[in-house]
């Protein structure tokens, strides 16, 4: 049993994964939380959805996701256009961003309350048998799925970041987009690559949300909420810290709900979210506290 | 040859006027120093060079040509600057902030010129592993003139590099300043150290509240009664 809720609990946590990363990121260089990626999320869900209904026969899943994907990232270059651009323009304070994205999300979710209902639309199903067994351990194959495509593009964005010459800037421009210029690096740009990469992130989380748990306005929202908490845990700005915090938060989840019923699992994570801040602000990496110093 | 030439220039900030009608040349393969007290307007020069702040009218031209309106694109022009404060990135090891400063080159060849800094600030060999942010004040300089370095400049622009420093660096500072004019790159020095800066510089201009009120040649400046009562702390 207890191996059975790793398994649910590493493949939950795969899901809060990806989306923490995808806040954690636009942090790392902009210093905000980017809570327009809720609203992301549930856009793209239902791009996604209707992409894989136009066709007769439905397309493989992974052409729906490069699909919502790119959508993602067409939408969050125009969302960086007619909301953040003015805001970096003006060298205005962050809490603009914060407001911004946050106005957006609410308008996101408030217009697809409007064309859409609260009953969540499925996906056709993937797969003809939902589960395949390992001796007594029933694996889903969708969860399997999500695991293997988070981790890919998990491992892809870290390498991205550690490794190469434009990861450097990235990280450089975190540290001043002042500084960065007189090196040469065109920071602008680099802020737009980092919509861009969210809006990837938010595009494929929204894929596999809405196999997961269908596609409904209030997707993104719901599970922002835990992404954010991720990020939170694993230290503002951090990626490594977001994802084994996001590893961390489902695992607990799972046994949470195992021993204490799902009624409370919320609290548990905001209590978990409130411990870290009070005991750990600098979160698991410990990244952010040098950075301040 | 005149490398970098800046015509009649004004910056503004806000209302505040703070380069009124600068006109400068700086030769190549020599160096310029600018001097001038606290506020007199040498960092808003350079950042106008490096188009951190933008200039109100006049010309910056490198060769004939005037420079790019963007800073990084001047950087590919090969005009780089040490900011003053040193600027570097805490948080990134000694070699990735090396790596930083090779950003703006295309060629395979950035281990051989790591290599070359490394023969240069032997310290920051030792430290190449290091977080940046904690170099001591004079490691940090070195590094910040490495960094540049790492861009094969045509011109260096360092500003205030002995600030802050103990007196046995700043005199590494100032010689390693001169080993870099004599490997052939154009170097633009601005101090409040005057004495020393004079000394080694070819030209020097002296600024007061935006606008140039003596140049000439160092030796000339250092000798010059009115400089060494106001700058060097001489009595007359
Ligand atoms: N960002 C800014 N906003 C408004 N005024 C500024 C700004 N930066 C500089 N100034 C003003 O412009 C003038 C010139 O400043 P600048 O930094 O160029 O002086 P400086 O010669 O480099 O002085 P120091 O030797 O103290 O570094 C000063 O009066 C300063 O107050
Ligand atoms: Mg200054």
């Amino acid at each position: 049993m207890w191996l059975q809720l790793s398994i649910n609990g590493i493949c939950l946590g795969a899901v809060y994964a990806l989306i923490a990363v995808g806040f954690a990121i636009v942090f790392s260089v902009l210093k905000f939380s980017n809570f327009a990626h809720g609203g992301m999320i549930s856009a793209c869900a239902f791009m996604g959805y209707f992409f894989q209904a136009s066709f007769k026969k439905a397309p493989p899943i992974w052409v729906t996701i490069l699909f919502t994907a790119f959508c993602g990232v067409l939408f969050a270059l125009f969302l960086d256009q007619i909301a953040y651009r003015s805001i970096r323009r003006n060298k205005s304070p962050n809490i603009y961003y914060f407001l911004a994205s946050l106005t957006i999300s609410i308008i996101i979710t408030s217009i697809l309350n409007v064309f859409f209902s609260k009953n969540p639309l499925a996906y056709p199903p993937l797969f003809e048998t939902t589960t395949f067994s390992i001796g007594a351990l029933k694996i889903s194959k969708m969860d399997t799925m999500i695991l293997i495509i988070s981790a890919a593009l998990l491992a892809a964005l870290l390498l991205l970041i550690n490794k190469t010459k434009i990861g450097l800037a990235i990280r450089a421009v975190a540290i001043s987009p002042e500084t960065s210029k007189l090196m040469g690096i065109n920071s602008s740009m680099i802020l737009i690559m980092i919509f861009s990469i969210a809006g990837f992130l938010s595009g494929v989380s929204g894929v596999l949300l809405g196999c997961k748990y269908g596609v409904y306005p209030d997707l993104g929202q719901t599970m922002m909420v835990k992404g954010f908490i991720a990020s939170v845990i694993g230290g503002l700005g951090s990626l490594g810290g977001a994802i084994a915090a996001a590893f961390l938060l489902g695992l607990l989840e799972m046994f949470w709900t195992y021993v204490f019923g799902s009624l409370s699992t919320p609290v548990m994570t905001f209590v978990v979210m409130l411990l870290f801040l009070f005991i750990r602000p600098q979160g698991i990496s410990g990244k952010f506290a040098k950075e301040k110093v | 040859m005149t490398l970098l030439q800046i015509k009649d220039l004004y910056v503004s900030y806000g209302y505040i006027d703070a380069i009124c009608g600068v006109s400068m040349d700086i030769e190549e393969n020599r160096i310029t120093a600018i001097i001038g007290s606290n506020g007199a307007g040498k960092t808003t020069i350079i950042n106008a060079i490096s188009a951190i702040v933008r200039h109100k009218s006049g010309h910056i031209l490198l060769g004939s040509a005037e420079l790019p309106s963007s800073s990084n694109q001047i950087v590919r022009k090969g005009v780089v600057q040490v900011p003053e404060g040193r600027k570097i990135f805490a948080g990134l090891s000694v070699e990735e902030n090396l790596r930083l400063g090779a950003y703006s080159r295309h060629d395979k060849d950035i281990s051989s010129s790591l290599e070359a800094q490394y023969c240069l600030f032997p310290i920051l060999g030792q430290r190449r592993a290091q977080d940046a942010g904690t170099l001591s004040g004079g490691e940090q300089q070195m590094l910040a003139i490495s960094r540049a370095l790492m861009a094969r400049p045509k011109l260096l622009m360092l500003d205030e590099p002995s600030l802050g420093l103990a007196p046995i660096i700043v005199n590494d500072v100032f010689r390693i300043i001169q080993a870099i004019k004599e490997q052939g790159t154009t170097v633009l020095l601005v101090e409040q150290n005057a004495n020393k800066s004079l000394a080694i510089c070819d030209y020097a201009y002296v600024l007061e509240n935006g606008s140039v009120i003596k140049h000439g040649k160092g030796s000339e400046l250092l000798a010059d009664p009115d400089i060494s009562c106001a700058y060097l702390g001489r009595r007359r």
